[in-house]
């Protein structure tokens, strides 16, 4: 987490880390989600209640690396989430975002996508961008390809979701070579 | 710290590295260089047996994955391996090397069936995954005799001294294994 994250995304919308402040909007979003969001991320069986939603915020410590634990917002509003993880390989970044249904289709985890891996070539010396989504998530995926990131193969059962179920990933893949000649 | 010993027979043994063996890991990387550069990142920032030392204390305090074990055949040190473990998605990450010397007898295959087996039995992990360079037949060759599905090629997917290489992922579930292994 890296507290001086703030971008802005145009049209009101930024993209922000979560303070404490926001435990019980991220709280209310998630549940409002639920059914939807549990199709593809295990971690809404861990959002029984706002004080599990602090608890994640808190956990969120500034390491000066990794570009996670941010929320997308519109006007005051909570849209969705948005990462940039930067973890085990400090030049390997993976995606990861989700976005509350009356927010879809107006582009914003792709704006939200695209100025946080520029951020991540730029700033932080990242070589490779991944993300992983739901062989079925066909949203995610046209996020991908709009994001110019290319198809690298399918992950059997490499997906934990809600319910203690597994579903297939396709991993899509870029370097910054290819990225500088998007930009 | 989650430590292992097998003794796999004919003289094999995995067990995970005590600050005892830092000398002997140096030792035989050192003796490998050549061997290990094309693939191994940590190949050139190992400089002495302090370096080992240090990689050998970062395993000892590593509170889930089992990163650091050695692959000893009538005592000598023949290689390494270890198994990353992500709990979040329960799935495992096997990574392996060994000796030029050592190479050709089937080591590492019967160490990562030996880590599968715990991985799947002990563990609970629902997933192994293994990422060899896409030029590194012999790596690969292992995933091949494990059973392995080759997933894809993830493009400069490994990190070496001389740049990045492609890198192929395998994977394989939990139920593929049992299956496996009530035939074998």
């Amino acid at each position: 987490m890296r507290p001086d994250l703030h971008i802005e995304l145009g049209g009101g919308a930024v993209v922000r880390p979560y303070t404490p402040a926001d435990a019980e909007a991220l709280y209310a979003l998630i549940d409002g989600n639920r059914v939807r969001l549990a199709r593809w991320f295990h971690w809404v069986d861990d959002a029984t209640d706002a004080s599990s939603q602090a608890a994640y915020i808190e956990s969120r410590v500034d390491d000066g690396r990794s570009l996670d634990g941010n929320g997308i917002w519109v006007g005051d509003d909570l849209a969705g989430g948005c990462d940039l993880v930067i973890g085990g390989s400090d030049d390997v970044g993976e995606l990861g975002f989700w976005l509350d249904e009356a927010f879809v289709g107006r582009g914003l985890v792709t704006r939200a996508a695209q100025a946080l891996m520029a951020r991540g070539y730029e700033s932080e010396g990242l070589h490779r961008i991944q993300l992983r989504a739901g062989v079925d998530n066909l949203r995610s995926r046209a996020v991908a390809k709009r994001l110019g990131m290319r198809e690298e193969g399918v992950l059997k059962g490499a997906g934990k979701v809600g319910g203690g179920l597994y579903v297939d990933l396709v991993i899509y893949g870029q370097i910054v070579d290819d990225w500088r000649k998007t930009v | 710290m989650n430590q292992i010993y097998w003794d796999l027979g004919d003289g094999i043994v995995v067990r995970s590295y005590t600050l005892d063996d830092a000398q002997a890991l140096y030792d035989v990387i050192d003796a490998n260089r050549d061997h290990l550069r094309p693939w191994m990142i940590w190949e050139h920032t190992t400089k002495s047996a302090e370096d080992t030392r240090t990689f050998i204390q970062s395993c000892l305090d590593e509170p889930v994955s089992i990163e650091g074990n050695g692959i000893w055949v009538d005592g000598e040190l023949a290689g390494g391996i270890g198994l990353d473990i992500d709990s979040l998605s329960n799935s495992g990450e096997i990574g392996y090397w060994l000796a030029k010397d050592h190479e050709g007898r089937g080591l590492v295959t019967r160490a990562c069936e030996r880590f599968f087996d715990m991985a799947f039995d002990e563990l609970g992990l629902h997933r192994m995954e293994l990422q060899a360079a896409a030029g590194n037949m012999r790596s690969r060759a292992v995933a091949q005799r494990l059973g392995m599905r080759e997933e894809g090629t993830w493009r400069d997917g490994i990190r070496v001294a001389d740049g990045y290489l492609d890198s192929v992922g395998y994977g394989i579930l939990e139920d593929e294994w049992r299956a496996r292994r009530v035939r074998a």
